[in-house]
């Protein structure tokens, strides 16, 4: 009997609360599902927000008279979720019944324009980012879109007066959409201008200007690259800069070379050669610095002559104080002007070479610690850069050099034949380099006939952390009237070099180099040397 | 009597070296077998599955197993999954040779100090250190990905083969990536670590999450939309369209009161990046489970700064309802992990298909150099074009800028924003 009592107590309590529970939420189940949602939504999990949500809409829209501000919070954050979860079309019908029940918090009108923007519902898109920037959200980037959508609806107008709007916002909304506001409004002039017979003229009056404005905003923004892009583009279709030359070639980009290195090295033999008849060896080592600029601008005369001058200087100078070491201390001023004529030969470019190249050098030739002129050459060149075969381009250049020497008697002709050939394989790059030099002095004793060949491996990166080339070069010369003395002499030169780039400009090379001269007079022409260097480069 | 005592001596032998038993089949789905000492017995419900033995599920099948510290793990379809050592004095070790474990690790296991793992779990090629509850690993043999949903895991590289001890996992482990829940990590056959931990996207990580028994349907979620637009104007990228959501958060503060405690998972910086053996894919990149293939959020990806992730546009793919990646329609990923692009004519028919390779990895100084995606070789005439997603996180060889490739299946593109 008592356990009937019981189970009927309990049967009807237990029906109590089910039709409370379905009648209404209470509001400590209320704020439950909202911790949760809340919970949900901070973890990201926006379906199971939604799931949240429209459970306490439910519950709520049972009640006789349901808190309209709730409401309207359920359905704005809804609205939010939906819009994460790319469903836009429900996002859209969320933020609407949000704004029927009077629910408008600040960022409601944006979060609506998005969604309506990513369905194609652009005037509507637009009225509401109107809203957005009327309620001073995000203004910079609702301009933006209300400029964009103009824009796209074909309104140019429109378009261009709220990008140009952005410029009148304070510095901080408008910073971060200033750049591609200006960007538009360099694509709206291109639009205005491209169908004109005359498009070129204000492409690059207009057009061009502006793209450019805009990229000078910010040179490093992830836009830039693709304004400058635009910008080339425009160049390339309206000829406004020479990119190609008749025969294919492209022209260089940037036109200038300029690069600066510092070297400091050990010499395990310092040699004296002044005038490049003569070579003593100090047998002594010494610290050296050398220090080097060269400059070169290629400029383009219509699309096949390019004309390049170029300014080289360089300055050694050696530790050792030893009058036979510092009497080395030297530089060099180097102009010179490459001109090339690019035409085309077996159907692929070539080139025809004429070079001008002037030296001058300054040395301390009587060991009096000042440097005194040493040497001053001029040298004409011809040649013909080619591509007979299709591993790389081959190069013949014929030179003729004057020299005149601080000593009369040292002054001399150089008359050479080059052969250059590149050869591309799958990794590295082969160079072969060959030449016959024919050297007539003033003091005929020392003319001589030469030959050298020199081959050097350019390797491809290791391991993405440093480059390494190697080389090596033999030279055989032939003191024609002097051969009993010197005998046929020979120079053995192997070199090793090891690169690593440094951001884009800065290169740090570590350098090899050994030399071993062959001959008969061993007190006046032979002599072994090392030298180990380490060079930094900057290339702008 | 000599039979009685050989009978004493078998039986004292079994129970004194018999393997133990350390889980209980509580659910099975389709086919599945479990190999003890050479011999394979299809499982059933209430089956006990001793240390050594090996599970192996088929095609749409699947195995709930209850270990003896109450720790659950799910095997997936089409897994083998060996279990090395479970033994309660020590961290236990599972081998997932091929498939998809799904498990949710008790927290007093053991009761072993927090900084050291529960349980190993092995791969050909990766070994996780479980010092959390709830995760999901995968591999196809060849990439390992794993997405953790609750706790702390550590994962790294696994180098040796064959069976190493937990000590020697613990070590392995202690020098990998820490990952805190709703971060991924990917572990591919070429490179000598995991990706650095990302945050998954958000859709994908809330399917895998109901998803533990891997039974819902591999169909398209109920989201899909696939005519919408991205939600970022050319020109801008997803970080500037984005709404910091402070608005909706003092909304809400004025109804209920929110927990401080309430964190949204963050991961200080949203974009990807390469650094030397670094690899850190953007938050809110998918990864196509089968395979290890990451897909990073196009530029149309807007930034929810709720969460720190991009929200991919639709272009980039979707997530099925059980939570895996869906490629775009002209795209496969085969689980091997190679990508195949079909070039379809406008009623969807197939005209000719290719296979994306990126093969080279990006250098430090150039990260961007290395990609070219090239050899997209055609059965006929067709040429591929692999502009399907031109801000999706795809990329064909006409903007090698977007991505970078960091092994032979797996595209990673930066920075969602360039």
């Amino acid at each position: 009997m008592r356990l009937l009592a019981w189970m009927l107590i309990l049967g009807m309590a237990l029906t109590a609360f089910a039709q409370d529970d379905s009648l209404e939420i209470t509001q400590a189940t209320g704020n439950n599902l909202f911790k949760t949602a809340v919970e949900n939504y901070s973890q990201g999990k926006y379906q199971a927000t939604v799931e949240e949500l429209k459970t306490l809409e439910t519950s709520l829209s049972k009640e006789p008279s349901p808190n309209r501000e709730t409401l309207g919070l359920i359905q704005y954050w809804m609205g939010i979720c939906y819009n994460r979860l790319q469903d836009f079309s429900e996002a859209i019908g969320r933020f609407d019944k949000s704004l029927a029940l009077d629910y408008a918090p600040v960022d409601l009108h944006y979060e609506y324009g998005q969604a309506l923007f990513a369905a194609d519902k652009l005037s509507e898109s637009r009225l509401q980012f109107r809203e957005s920037l009327k309620r001073k959200f995000k203004r910079g980037v609702s301009l933006y879109y209300i400029g964009f959508i103009s824009r796209e609806l074909g309104e140019r107008k429109k378009a261009f007066t709220f990008f140009k709007a952005i410029d009148k916002l304070p510095e901080e909304e408008a910073q971060e959409v200033r750049q591609a506001a200006e960007m538009q409004v360099g694509d709206i002039y291109l639009e205005q201008v491209e169908k004109r017979s005359d498009a070129f003229k204000s492409v690059e009056t207009y057009v061009i200007p502006q793209y450019e404005k805009a990229f000078e905003i910010d040179k490093e923004s992830a836009l830039a690259p693709q304004i400058r892009e635009k910008i080339v583009k425009l160049q390339r279709k309206y000829d406004l800069i020479l990119f190609q030359l008749r025969n294919g070639r492209p022209t260089l980009n940037p036109p200038y070379f300029l690069r600066i290195s510092q070297e400091f090295g050990h010499d395990t033999n310092v040699t004296f050669s002044p005038a490049q008849t003569t070579i003593s060896s100090s047998k002594q080592a010494s610290l050296y610095s050398k220090t080097d600029l060269i400059g070169r601008y290629t400029f383009y005369v219509r699309d096949y002559i390019s004309i390049a001058p170029e300014l080289r200087f360089n300055n050694t100078y050696y530790f050792n104080r030893e009058p036979e070491i510092y009497r080395n201390d030297n530089y060099l001023i180097a102009p010179a002007v490459r001109t090339a004529y690019e035409h085309t030969l077996w159907k692929k470019p070539a080139a025809f070479l004429v070079d001008y190249d002037f030296s001058e050098a300054r040395r301390d030739v009587n060991a009096e610690e000042k440097l005194e002129f040493s040497s001053r050459s001029h040298a004409i060149m011809i040649g013909e850069r080619f591509n007979y075969w299709d591993f790389g381009e081959t190069t013949v250049r014929l030179r003729h050099r004057m020299l005149d020497s601080y000593i009369e008697s040292s002054n001399s002709n150089t008359s050479s034949l080059v052969f250059e050939q590149i050869k591309s394989l799958k990794l590295n790059t082969l160079l072969f380099y060959a030449s016959y030099d024919r050297m007539r002095v003033t003091d005929d004793l020392f003319d001589t006939d030469s030959f050298t060949f020199r081959v050097d491996l350019i390797m491809t990166r290791v391991k993405d952390w440093f480059t390494p080339s190697f080389g090596l070069s033999y030279t055989s010369t032939d003191p024609i009237n002097d051969r009993d003395a010197r005998g046929r002499e020979a120079l053995i030169n192997p070199s090793a070099r090891i690169s690593k780039t440094f951001k884009k400009n800065w290169r740090a090379n570590l350098k090899y180099d050994y030399q071993k001269n062959d001959s008969k007079d061993d007190e006046n022409f032979a002599y072994t040397k090392s030298v180990y260097a380490f060079e930094m480069e900057y290339i702008f | 009597m000599k039979l009685f005592t050989l009978f004493l001596m078998v039986f004292f032998y079994q129970a004194a070296f018999a393997a133990p038993k350390v889980a209980v089949v509580k659910l099975v789905r389709g086919d599945a077998d479990v190999l003890t000492l050479g011999k394979t017995t299809p499982l059933k419900v209430d089956d006990w599955v001793e240390s050594g033995a090996v599970v192996k599920t088929h095609e749409k099948s699947f195995v709930k197993l209850i270990f003896v510290d109450k720790s659950q793990m799910n095997v997936g379809p089409n897994s083998e999954m060996k279990i090395e050592s479970f033994s309660g004095k020590d961290s236990g070790v599972i081998d997932l040779v091929k498939g998809k474990i799904r498990s949710q690790v008790s927290k007093d296991y053991l009761q072993i100090n927090k900084d050291k793992s529960k349980l190993f779990i092995k791969t050909q090629n990766a070994v996780m250190g479980v010092r959390g509850t709830d995760f999901m690993i995968s591999t196809n043999g060849t990439n390992t990905s794993t997405v953790l949903f609750e706790g702390e895991v550590v994962f790294n590289k696994l180098e040796q083969r064959g069976e190493v001890s937990s000590s020697k996992l613990e070590s392995i482990v202690d020098r990998g990536v820490r990952m805190f829940p709703g971060e991924f990590s990917v572990m591919e056959a070429n490179r000598p670590m995991p990706t650095v931990p990302s945050l998954l996207n958000v859709q994908q990580r809330e399917k895998l999450e109901k998803n533990q028994d891997f039974s819902a349907d591999k169909g398209p979620s109920s989201t899909d939309n696939e005519s919408a637009k991205s939600v970022v104007p050319a020109g801008l990228n997803g970080q500037q369209v984005s709404n910091s959501g402070e608005v909706l958060k003092s909304e809400v503060a004025q109804v209920v009161t929110v927990d401080s405690q309430t964190k949204s998972p963050t991961s200080s910086d949203p974009d990807g990046f390469v650094k030397g053996d670094l690899v850190k894919p953007a938050n809110g990149s998918f990864v196509h489970i089968d395979s290890g293939v990451i897909i990073p959020p196009g530029p149309g990806s807007v930034l929810d700064a709720n969460t720190n992730t991009y929200i991919p546009g639709q272009e980039a793919g979707k997530v099925g309802a059980d939570g895996n990646y869906i490629p775009p329609k002209n795209i496969e990923i085969t689980s091997d992990g190679k990508i195949l692009v079909k070039t379809l004519d406008p009623t969807g028919r197939q005209l000719a298909s290719g296979t994306l390779s990126p093969t080279t990895i990006a250098p430090e100084d150039k990260p961007l150099d290395g990609a070219v995606l090239t050899d997209v070789s055609l059965p006929g005439t067709n040429t591929v074009d692999t502009r399907f997603a031109p801000t999706g996180g795809f990329t064909g060889s006409n903007d090698p800028t977007r991505a970078i490739s960091t092994s032979s299946d797996v595209i990673i593109r930066a920075k969602p924003n360039q």
